[in-house]
């Protein structure tokens, strides 16, 4: 599971509190939404590469990212470099043949802009994934308690995320009984009869989760869910690397900014 | 109402919403400060409605539910008072036991309760520590809640409610979904929680044996009522009404019913192993020196009555799963055509890891397994359905279809049989399984007994030559577990292989004609029932399967001429009988 899966650890980015992670994150993000040249899109994409080293997350996970980010990846490219009004022609996909043609005019700016949507997209994926598997779910919770937010809230986000295994274990179990008695699950034989075949598996679940939900539910009101106002516990502290961190990615953010505003990171040869 | 009566219970009556009739009715019942009280019943007699009704959670959980008469704890009535109030005084640990951990921490866990309360940090910090030591869980308090095993999630369960800091303890058959070593770190609790604390104790619970060593006093339900309250001595001397209501009492009670019937008298009816080895040594007279009986040979296995054609052969097999953990490490054996085999080892031995082996759902990471000459490797679970039927423990995991009918034809389908085929088979399985009349009901409205019978008779209805049933008992009530080893000795003796995995030591002892015993992924003994008990006695004491009460019995009196090979009261009977003749 990607979504909010942590990897414990003691690394740098580890140490930082969640805000000054937040930080980093909409520093990054905007910065590479501010620019369209590729080489500043380029560099932003490096120092997310650098700040994935120094947060010691597998490298093996950002193999598994990009396998997942092939076909968009490479379908962003291929519509920019096809769909975008540049001026400098390439080549086509498909030459002048007599009066037919030319089609499928690649050009040179095209090619950039694509370049650019594919590290912006790299970008937004390999930082947030720097964020999550940096960041237990106690801070994300105690950061929701520090901007005010519904206490239910983020008591409803850890139960969630209590069962997460729960129900993994509970479906391979299931999928084990409903083989033994002979269903091949592999057999793929059209759409309906795909999920008629799944329906001897989400039936099960769905129906112990209604009773997994009344014992819960139970389990809450009898351990005093509701009796009084309640506090949630989990408190996050910002600290020294915090208040050194967090001015560098302001600076960073506004240096960025500026010199936007002067017009770089433009792709040059622009025009219609 | 007496000032220490800490519940009482007047004339109540409790209908679920949607039901006619009542689970619980005419309940009068006074539970005193400090008391140690069992329920014990069949399946549906009212037990856990009883645990909801003292913590109020009946009638104010379920809306439109109707209660008549009066709970009070603690002088606060459950009308009046909420749940939220209530808990503080009585809490309950619910039979089950996993979904009522939210937390994903132990710490976690435990602090919800304190934190909902409303109490400060360090008051938080105190309580968490003191119940998790209460429950020898210290250390466990980063452990994620998922990595701990039954007996620790259970402890952790009644560590939740401890830090609640009640005055009386609720426990809804807090060791049927757990093994042995778990049931056996939940007693030490309880007897800790007895010892040391002045807490209330109220516990559901089917193990006469371990109930007759701490109960003071036992309450036995039966379709809604109770029937007998009494201290254990009284109770358990009723063995015969016992049985009729579907409550089994302690094997020793049953043997001295039996020899009580047979005309022998004895100055006092025991209910524990102590005192039945009290007992009886002081009647018998002493035959052998404890050096005879030590220097004694073992009788070596004759051969058992099954045909010596393997239908199953394992060999050399080994399966480490990803991550790298070896659940099988070299197994080899043979399972012959009409044997039944119980398979036995403790949590983690790779008991099912063993078993998923047999239709293929697993395939060896080294080594073979052969179903009636067919490598596994090279066939898929599908097309060993028709040979294998794998029973799973828990019915829920399967039944998915409208009707009980349907339910059983899946598999039928699954395996592409003729329609008129079909037909007779689901109609074979449903007499078979005693499911008559059921066949248009909804599997998901019946009880957890006739729900596992579905599911068996869904197994049963592809007529497997081989039926492999995990943990055919855990869960279910007296009659429920000697019903489903009755239709498996059925299909034994009609020349089906059944292969048992159970905890269940007792009755291990009476239905199984060989075990093995699986330990860390190894076969440490593999032999016929009756020697593996005498030989491999201290074996199986070490890996929490206790031989059953009658054999230690039997094992604490060979000095006085008694067999040690004894697995079932009536021989035990006999043997003492026999020896008490010749006096």
């Amino acid at each position: 599971m990607v979504f909010l899966e942590y990897i414990p650890g003691d690394s740098f980015f580890h140490k930082l509190d969640i805000r000054s992670k937040l930080l980093w994150f909409i520093t990054i993000n905007v910065l590479a939404f501010l620019f369209w040249d590729p080489f500043y899109v380029g560099i932003v994409l490096l120092s997310v590469v650098l700040a994935g080293i120094i947060a010691q997350v597998p490298y093996q996970r950002f193999g598994m990212l990009m396998n997942g980010l092939l076909i968009p990846m490479v379908f962003v490219v291929g519509y920019e470099a096809l769909a975008y009004p540049g001026q400098n022609t390439l080549f086509y996909l498909i030459p002048k043949l007599w009066s037919f043609g030319p089609y499928g005019r690649v050009t040179l700016e095209g090619l950039l802009v694509g370049l650019t949507f594919l590290f912006r997209l790299l970008i937004m994926v390999f930082s947030s994934s720097i964020f999550t598997l940096t960041t237990p779910l106690d801070h994300f919770l105690g950061f929701l308690q520090k901007i005010r937010a519904p206490y239910q809230l983020g008591f409803m986000i850890a139960v969630a995320v209590r069962f997460i295994p729960t129900l993994q274990r509970e479906a391979w179990a299931i999928i084990d009984a409903q083989k033994a008695r002979g269903a091949e699950m592999e057999a793929s034989r059209g759409f309906l009869t795909t999920i008629k075949m799944y329906v001897p598996i989400f039936l099960p679940m769905i129906i112990n989760g209604i009773r997994r939900s009344d014992t819960l539910a139970m389990a809450m009101i009898t351990r005093g869910f509701g009796a009084r106002k309640w506090k949630p516990l989990k408190s996050i502290k910002i600290t020294k690397i915090d208040l050194l961190f967090m001015p560098i990615c302001l600076a960073i953010l506004f240096a960025g900014i500026y010199l936007w505003s002067l017009g770089y990171g433009k792709i040059v040869f622009w025009g219609g | 109402m007496m000032e220490s009566d800490i519940i009482v219970i007047e004339n109540l009556s409790y209908i679920y919403p949607k039901r006619e009739k009542p689970a619980i009715k005419n309940i009068n019942l006074s539970i005193k400060k400090g008391e140690f009280v069992t329920i014990m019943g069949p399946t549906g007699a009212g037990k856990t409605t009883l645990c909801y009704a003292m913590v109020g959670l009946a009638p104010q959980f379920f809306e439109e539910g109707k209660m008549e008469g009066n709970v009070f704890v603690k002088g606060m009535s459950t009308r009046e008072y909420a749940v939220q109030e209530i808990c503080t005084v009585a809490g309950l640990v619910f039979q089950d036991f996993e979904n009522q951990i939210f937390g994903i921490t132990v710490e976690d866990d435990v602090s919800y309760g304190p934190i909902f309360l409303g109490f400060d940090h360090d008051e938080i910090q105190r309580r968490v520590k003191k119940a998790l030591s209460s429950v020898r869980l210290d250390g466990y308090e980063k452990r994620t809640v998922y990595t701990l095993s039954g007996g620790e999630t259970q402890r952790l369960a009644i560590a939740d409610v401890l830090a609640m800091e009640p005055e009386i303890i609720i426990l809804d058959e807090p060791t049927s979904q757990l093994d042995p070593v778990g049931k056996e770190e939940v007693f030490q609790t309880l007897e800790y929680l007895r010892k040391n604390t002045n807490t209330t104790i109220v516990l559901v619970e089917h193990k006469s044996e371990e109930v007759a060593k701490f109960s003071d006093r036992i309450l036995v339900m039966n379709n809604g009522e109770i029937v007998l309250d009494g201290p254990p001595r009284k109770i358990f001397e009723r063995v015969d009404e016992l049985l009729s209501i579907g409550v089994r009492p302690p094997q020793v009670c049953e043997l001295f019913s039996i020899l009580r019937k047979k005309g022998l008298k004895f100055d006092t009816f025991p209910i524990t192993l102590e005192e039945a080895i009290d007992v009886l040594s002081k009647k018998l007279i002493q035959r052998k020196t404890l050096e005879d009986i030590q220097n004694a040979p073992v009788k070596e296995p004759s051969k058992n009555t099954s045909s010596e054609e393997p239908i199953i052969e394992v060999k050399g097999l080994w399966h480490t799963y990803p991550g790298g953990i070896d659940a099988l490490k070299g197994v080899s054996f043979n399972v012959n055509r009409g044997e039944f085999l119980a398979i036995i080892g403790p949590n983690g031995s790779g008991k099912s890891t063993l078993l998923k082996h047999f239709n293929g759902l697993l395939k060896p990471t080294k080594g073979d397994v052969f179903v009636d000459g067919v490598n596994t490797k090279d066939t898929t679970t599908g097309k060993l359905a028709k040979k294998v039927g794998l029973v799973f423990q828990n019915p829920d995991y399967q039944l998915f279809a409208k009707s009980v009918k349907e339910e059983i034809e899946y598999g039928l389908k699954n395996i592409k049989l003729p329609k008129d085929e079909i037909d007779v088979r689901i109609k074979e399985a449903i007499e078979f399984t005693g499911l008559k009349g059921y066949e248009e009901k909804h599997p998901l409205l019946l009880k957890k007994d006739e729900r596992q019978r579905v599911a068996f008779a869904s197994i049963i209805a592809m007529t497997p030559e081989i039926i492999v049933v995990d943990e055919p008992t855990t869960g279910q009530d007296f009659k429920g577990s000697e019903l489903m080893m009755q239709m498996l000795t059925k299909l034994n003796r009609m020349g089906k292989t059944i292969i048992v995995v159970t905890h269940d030591i007792r009755l291990v002892a009476r239905y199984a004609d060989r075990i093995i015993i699986l330990f860390k992924g190894e076969i440490v003994a593999d032999g016929p029932t009756r020697h593996i008990f005498s030989k491999y006695y201290e074996t199986l004491q070490n890996i929490y399967l206790s031989p059953p009460q009658i054999t230690q019995l039997a094992r604490m009196l060979t000095q006085y001429g008694i067999r040690q090979d004894v697995l079932k009261v009536d021989e035990m009977a006999e043997e003492i009988i026999k020896l008490m003749g010749v006096q």
